[in-house]
């Protein structure tokens, strides 16, 4: 076995000049960020069991050259390697884990001392506070190497920082700091210059006052100041300054400089950063997933000011940033989480970028002219009413008093102008924008309906007035008899047609029609309203949304309404008035739509060529629903049919109101999907494809007046617009870098992997501690993880995963009795986006919810009709409270349906498997925490429900058939203890993981792993009764082999690799795995009979993946197969 | 989640209120002595890393004869000193039960309860103090400790080794000949290497998982039986062994040790024994709970024993109520 790819916990990082140095695992990892795009440039094994836990460097790099002599040290547990920096950056080097040193404890901290000629010297603190030095010259045997100091007290640490002081400004060449599990921060010095070790070395401070154990310490530059963070949550700073000088006895000090309180988990880790204008500043790191930087006025308050908060740095979801680190400028700074995510972030903004996010106040009062007071009545004050967004940097906003005034941002100071005055758009309700233009200009048609149903056209051009104002008062159409409550357009452009724009205009009149507006833009400056229909709505259904698809002379206007529904309209030059051919209810619930959109449609030719072939649609749209979801629209228009698919449905949790989504693409290889919206007070711009928040703002909520407008041209592309009204007041929110990516390296789970599926389609899923399931592929070439997509809806970590035999449809199960039955649409290639999961099912709970009714194990079964058309699934559950759930899962229906269900007795159970035996019987084996393996013979029980098994085909996949109707009136069987054919005592207690391996005739291979350190090995032989009612085992043997591992076994899978040695050999090879992360590959030889001659570990393999969890195997083309290792991590193997 | 609804879906803690034990943990070290007969002819025993006092409760129980309740509300007043020493009441005369925390420890009858670091070593004439013995004459050791875990899985296994190591360094102080030494043991990726250490010291080292400690936890317990030190060994607290060097002769020794590391296959690794009988609670299951007992009377949640210990972020939940907000600061 050989590791080819790994993901877990970042658990170092420096930086090397302007490039990052990454430890990651058993690796180190070497990213170049001085490019616009930060790239890997190589990744090499330091050690042999452990992770990089440490990087330090000799000396910082100068003009972007390692200085001559410099090295680099690498920790880990009880390892560490020196590495000379030039041979590290060169990329033909060859780090040998064999080189690798060990120390005589655990190493918490280590720094490089001053060197002894060219011999490089380091100083390393272990977790028993004690430092050693070490003289990193091979020619001497190693424990002369080291050179022991007695400690000031030996007691056990989880932090602690050594720093050189070069300028002996304590007297001393080290300066160490600590922080105890007790919660005690200590402070000691050290001469390691001197060739005498003295005979006893004292505390020079000791520091009480957090709460709970310290897991961060550090000394600042100057060492007037130490900070330390807590279990406690605070970060405590001290003045130290009197301690390092003094010479006399230890200090005992309860009261800190300051306290920071903010933090809302654990804090791992706090630096200090430049002190500026008497501020002491700092930058801490939590399990709460984010980073604060924290200011202290000297002489001020008791209190650290948190000051910039970096929240859910890697993913909204998991627990953990394990390492940090500052770039040499201060400017920004790197983390690395317990996700496998690497990021960057900006502590300052760049003076010469514009800011990230920019607000401002108008002041509509020095624009408007000066009211007039006419008649004597008092003026009342104008407001803003409505806006619509031009793009980034412009947009145009209608005055209570009938002034509409357009604002142009493109230059440092805020351009407004007045467009006009006109009173009939007093209390305008009705204003909106359409997009068009050629050539990579855009330019926006701007539709504003007035109180009597009249609409004037006009347009604009990168900020410019292209209407001449003058012939805008002759321009008003009347398109309805009454006020329109909004206009708004579609957002499809004809390519054969481009210089027609279609906007649709509403009243407030319920059910009435809606005018559908075919707009002529030929002539730029003056928009003409070329041809109008009357769209008749369907029953209850106020529009929201249009979209409008032509092509061959046919054209289609799909609109989407209030209530969550879509209506199909064919729109012909002949009919004015036109009645939806198709509606479809309940598309986003029975929420607004609140956007409509064509993804992709075929090209004219594509779609005149394949005449009786349906024109097949991509849509997107969101809805107030909370998600976003891609349907397919099939027109066939010769056969009048038309058929909506929904493919994808994505809920943000992060945007529970989506207002609007948009597909951004940098360059092939580049997209982001970003979707906006509201979530609670806050306006959010989401970025679903790297699953990070884009920019927030607090608006106060979405129930205002507003409009939010992405850059429109090239030069404007990642900018965004956001304009509103708030306490009568017009706001303008500009934010840059939305399409920012921060990640260097993406994002996995947030906690540990639970459970691992691989489908026959080669779709790896995996349900993990942090609540998510996440579908990804693995690239063949790089043996990389590459994610698909992710969906956060189970409330409780993830306990088993099932796919179908076809690949088609993925089984999910939690604690609270939560079960989901997911459809996963694919593609042929497997990339993002083009991989759907649409939450098709929930199995209904019981009536009362045992808190903690954890469903641990699933297991899936097609059923097939006798006519062979694929029915649904068997779906087999087994739970904590000793209970098993057997549910029908109809396609078509969409629905469970209970068809069995009983107890085992009261222990809790966590595997099923289904068995259907050569005789047409069905099996079903369950197991759980008294390590028994009962053998049910469920036949009898299944045919009341019409359900046989049918011999399989394949060995690993099974097949139910299905004879006439269910009958569902009965309710569900009962599965009771006489059903056992056989309850096998295999374990002590818990079994981990079960297997089988169908033999054919009649016979099977079952492994099993318990917590009990065993693995076994059964050959059953099953038989039929004489009068054929039941099945009986006629041989079984049973291997056990304790202490198969030295911790508990939660993890096989079967290589299916079936060798006839001899006439009367056969091999069989399987993988085992657990808790203490060796890969086991074992090798049974059965002999005649039921023999089973031997079992034998034939290959074992240390993973860097703590808790292993489960193993799948993926096939990967050309013959070649990888074994997907879950746990803390994924660590893919070659065999 | 409130207590009733932690009943249903712990049936240890459930029970560890009705019959009055201050942790649920208490039926780990039942179940270990029910399975190896731990409390056979003990009359002096340590407790480490008791805080709260659980195990002690047990040792108490069944080792002295107390009168009262199965709650203890003979419990004395919380005493100021740091050392305290609780009278022990109408105890078997020879029995003693020690117990040691860095934690503060509300008093248990029979038992005395001391503040000490079992580390250091200052502690191990405190103990031989109040067993009122000059030499090694402990029959039993026993230690529950746990750190905190971070997540991070090497350094929790560490950490939680090195407090095994340190109960076993004092457990050879103190052991007399034949004495056994329970402890807890965190069963990850280099736990062989603990089992071959322990078995240096005793003749039967055995790893015991008690159906009352979660299947779903890398916890087990070590049980260690019949004390027999290899000859010449010299236990001391000074210079304990395999917790880091403490002398620059010691270097040596210890980075030999930790080359064995990268060939843990061929390591001996101890056997396992599932205790507790499988007609116990199964610590995994979710139980359906009757509303009444078995004689009918409406089941009440009664509150534990002793609450929780204050956790250590109790202030910054203060504070952050304090500063309100919806409870964040930003």
């Amino acid at each position: 076995m050989k590791s080819k790819s790994y993901v877990g916990p970042v658990t170092s990082l420096a930086f090397l000049g302007d490039d990052l140095l990454v430890g990651h695992g058993l690796e180190l990892k070497f990213f170049n960020l001085s490019n616009s795009k930060p790239t890997l440039r190589w990744r090499r094994r330091i050690f042999k069991r452990e992770r990089v836990q440490g990087i330090q460097l000799s000396s910082p790099i100068q003009n972007g050259e390692p200085v001559a002599g410099g090295s680099v040290l690498l920790w880990g547990g009880k390892r560490f390697q020196i590495i000379n920096l030039a041979d590290l950056i060169d990329p033909n080097f060859q780090i040998s884990v064999e080189e690798e040193i060990p120390a005589p404890d655990w190493i918490l901290h280590s720094v490089f001392l001053e060197p002894d000629g060219q011999i490089p010297r380091i100083a390393m603190m272990t977790a028993h506070n004690t430092i050693l030095t070490y003289r990193h010259d091979p020619s001497i045997e190693l424990a002369s190497r080291y050179k022991w100091y007695p400690s000031p007290e030996r007691c056990l640490l989880y932090s602690a920082n050594l720093t050189r002081d070069p300028a002996s400004q304590s007297g001393h060449d080290i300066v160490a700091i600590a922080g105890t599990v007790f919660g005690e921060v200590l402070l000691w010095k050290l001469d390691t210059s001197q060739e005498k070790v003295p005979e006893k070395i004292g505390l020079s401070a000791r520091y009480l006052s957090h709460e709970g154990s310290v897991f961060g310490v550090s000394i600042s530059p100057d060492f007037a100041y130490a900070a330390s963070c807590s279990d406690d949550r605070t970060i405590r700073l001290w003045d130290i300054k009197a301690d390092i000088v003094s010479s006399e006895g230890c200090r005992e000090i309860r009261e800190p400089l300051a306290i920071g309180w903010g933090h809302q988990a654990r804090i791992w880790g706090v630096r200090f950063l430049q002190a500026e204008g008497g501020h002491v500043k700092m930058i801490s790191f939590s399990e709460d997933l984010t980073a604060k930087v924290w200011s202290l006025k000297l002489g001020g308050s008791k209190s650290l000011v948190c000051t910039q908060t970096f929240k859910n740095l890697h993913s909204a979801s998991g627990k953990n940033i394990w390492s940090l680190a500052v770039h040499p400028s201060e400017r920004r700074f790197v983390t690395g989480g317990a996700d496998s995510g690497i990021a960057s972030w900006d502590i300052s903004e760049d003076v010469q970028k514009k800011p990230t996010i920019k607000e401002t106040i108008a002041n509509l009062e020095e624009i408007l002219p000066p009211p007039t007071n006419s008649g004597g009545k008092k003026s009342t004050k104008d407001e803003p009413r409505k806006y619509v967004a031009l793009g980034s940097r412009s947009f145009i906003v209608a005055m209570s008093s009938g002034w509409l005034l357009h604002c142009n941002l493109s230059q440092p100071s805020i351009d407004w102008q007045r467009v006009g005055f006109w009173p009939q758009i007093k209390n305008l309700s009705a204003m909106g924008a359409g997009r068009f233009g050629a050539s990579g200009i855009c330019n926006h048609l701007v539709a504003l309906g007035d109180n009597t149903g009249k609409v004037l056209l006009h347009t604009w051009s990168q900020g410019q007035l292209l209407t001449p104002v003058d012939s805008v008062d002759q321009d008003w159409a009347q398109i309805c008899d009454t006020r329109p409550s909004d206009i708004f357009f579609s957002h499809y452009q004809d390519k054969e047609d481009p210089h027609s724009v279609f906007a649709a205009v509403t009243t407030f009149k319920p059910d009435t029609p809606i005018q559908l507006l075919k707009i002529n833009v030929e002539a730029a400056e003056h928009p003409k309203i070329s041809q109008s229909w009357s769209l008749i709505p369907p029953e209850t259904f106020p529009f929201t949304a249009i979209l409008v698809y032509a092509c061959d002379g046919k054209m289609f206007c799909l609109a989407g309404s209030r209530h969550g529904a879509f209506a199909l309209y064919s729109i012909t030059a002949d009919d004015s008035v036109t009645k939806p051919l198709k509606t479809w209810r309940h598309i986003h619930d029975d929420e607004s739509i609140t956007s409509l959109c064509l993804k992709s449609a075929p090209s004219q030719a594509e779609a005149t060529t394949g005449v009786g072939h349906p024109i097949e649609l991509l849509l997107t749209s969101t809805g107030r629903s909370g998600a976003y979801k891609s349907h397919k629209l099939l027109l066939n228009i010769a056969e009048e049919n038309y058929e909506l698919r929904e493919i994808n449905a994505v809920y943000p949790a992060a945007v529970p109101r989506v207002e609007n989504y948009q597909k951004f693409s940098i360059n092939p290889n580049e997209e982001y999907e970003i979707i906006y919206g509201f979530r609670g007070r806050d306006f959010v711009l989401w970025n679903q494809t790297l699953g990070l928040e884009a920019a927030s703002y607090d608006c106060e909520g979405g129930n205002r007046s507003w409009d939010f407008s992405f850059g429109a041209d090239e030069y404007s592309q990642g900018e965004g617009l956001l304009v509103f009204t708030k306490s009568k007041q017009c706001y303008i929110v500009e934010f840059n870098q939305i399409l920012r990516n921060p990640l260097l390296q993406i994002p996995f789970h947030g906690r540990e992997v639970k459970t691992l599926a691989i489908s026959s389609t080669g779709i790896i899923a995996t349900g993990a501690e942090d609540t998510i399931i996440r579908l990804s592929s693995l690239d063949p070439e790089t043996n990389q993880l590459q994610p698909l997509t992710f969906r956060k809806t189970h409330t409780t970590g993830l306990q088993d995963l099932v796919w179908s035999p076809c690949g088609g449809w993925l089984f999910s199960s939690g604690s609270v009795e939560e079960v989901y039955c997911w459809k996963v649409n694919t593609e042929t290639k497997l990339q993002p986006g083009t991989v759907g999961m649409l939450q098709e099912a929930v199995y209904e709970v019981s009536t009362e919810t045992l808190p903690d009714l954890r469903v641990c194990g699933l297991d899936a079964a097609a059923i097939y009709t006798e006519s062979g058309d694929h029915y649904g699934f068997l779906v087999g559950m087994v739970r904590s409270d000793s209970s098993i759930k057997l549910a029908v899962y109809d396609i078509l229906e969409k629905k469970f349906t209970t068809v069995a269900e009983g107890h085992y007795k009261t222990s809790c159970l966590l595997q099923i498997r289904f068995h259907p035996t050569s005789h047409g019987k069905l099996l079903m084996l369950t197991a759980g925490t008294d390590g028994h393996v009962p053998f049910w013979d469920i036949t009898e029980t299944m045919s009341i429900c019409g359900l046989s098994a049918k011999p399989s085909a394949s060995s690993n996949s099974v097949t139910l058939s299905l004879s006439g109707h269910r009958t569902s009136d009965l309710g569900p069987a009962k599965l009771k203890s006489e059903q056992w054919i056989l309850s096998h005592r295999i374990h002590q207690n818990s079994i981990k993981v079960l297997e089988i391996f169908d033999r054919g005739k009649g016979e099977i291979l079952m492994m099993t792993g318990g917590d009990d350190t065993a693995v076994s090995v059964s050959r059953i032989l099953f038989e039929q009764d004489a009068d054929n009612l039941r099945t009986k085992i006629s041989g079984i043997e049973t291997k056990l082999l304790e202490r198969a591992h030295a911790s508990a076994v939660t993890a096989i899978e079967i290589l299916s690799d079936q060798e006839i040695i001899s006439n009367s050999q056969e091999r069989i090879d399987f993988v085992s795995s657990g808790v203490d992360q060796q890969v086991k590959r074992w090798c049974i030889k059965l002999g005649g009979d039921t023999a089973i001659e031997s079992v034998d570990v034939v290959e074992d393999f240390y993973v860097s993946i703590p808790d292993v969890s489960s193993l799948a195997l993926i096939d990967t083309g050309n013959d070649t197969r990888r074994l997907v290792v879950g746990g803390v991590g994924i660590e893919v193997l070659e065999l | 989640m409130g207590k009733s609804s932690k009943d249903k879906r712990d049936s240890y803690y459930r029970l560890a209120k009705e019959q009055g034990y201050r942790a649920r943990s208490a039926y780990k070290l039942l179940q270990l002595d029910a399975q190896f007969n731990l409390f056979k002819d003990v009359t002096r025993v340590v407790d480490l890393c008791a805080a709260p006092g659980s195990w002690s409760q047990v040792l108490s129980r069944s080792l002295v004869a107390t009168k009262g309740k199965d709650r203890d509300q003979n419990v004395v007043a919380e005493s100021e000193t740091k050392e305290e020493e609780v009278q022990e009441i109408q105890s078997k005369p020879k029995v003693k039960i020690v117990a040691l925390d860095l934690q503060p420890m509300t008093p248990l009858p029979g038992v005395i309860t001391l503040q000490a670091d079992i580390t250091h070593p200052s502690t191990l004439p405190l103990v031989l103090k109040h067993l009122e013995s000059d030499s090694a004459n402990v029959d039993l050791v026993v230690s529950d400790g746990a750190p905190d875990v971070t997540g991070l899985h090497d350094l929790d296994e560490y950490i939680q080794a090195q407090l095994l190591l340190a109960a076993l360094n004092l457990a050879t102080c103190v052991l007399r000949p034949g004495g056994n030494f329970v402890a807890k043991i965190f069963r990850g990726r280099d736990v062989a290497e603990l089992y071959c250490k322990l078995r240096i010291f005793f003749e039967r080292v055995t790893v015991a998982k008690p159906r009352s400690s979660r299947g779903s936890s890398i916890e087990a317990f070590v049980v260690c039986e019949n004390y027999t030190p290899p000859k010449g060994f010299q236990p001391s607290l000074e210079n304990p062994i395999w917790t880091g060097p403490t002398r620059q002769d010691d270097i040596a020794g210890q980075i030999a040790e930790i080359s064995l590391d990268d060939a843990p296959n061929g390591r001996w690794v101890a056997p396992f024994v599932a205790c507790g009988d499988l007609s116990e609670w199964d610590s995994d299951a979710t139980y359906q709970l009757p509303d009444t007992d078995e004689n009918g009377v409406k089941r009440v949640s009664i509150d534990p024993i002793q609450p929780p210990t204050a956790p250590p972020y109790k202030t910054a939940i203060e504070m952050r109520r304090r500063l309100g907000n919806g409870g964040k600061i930003d």
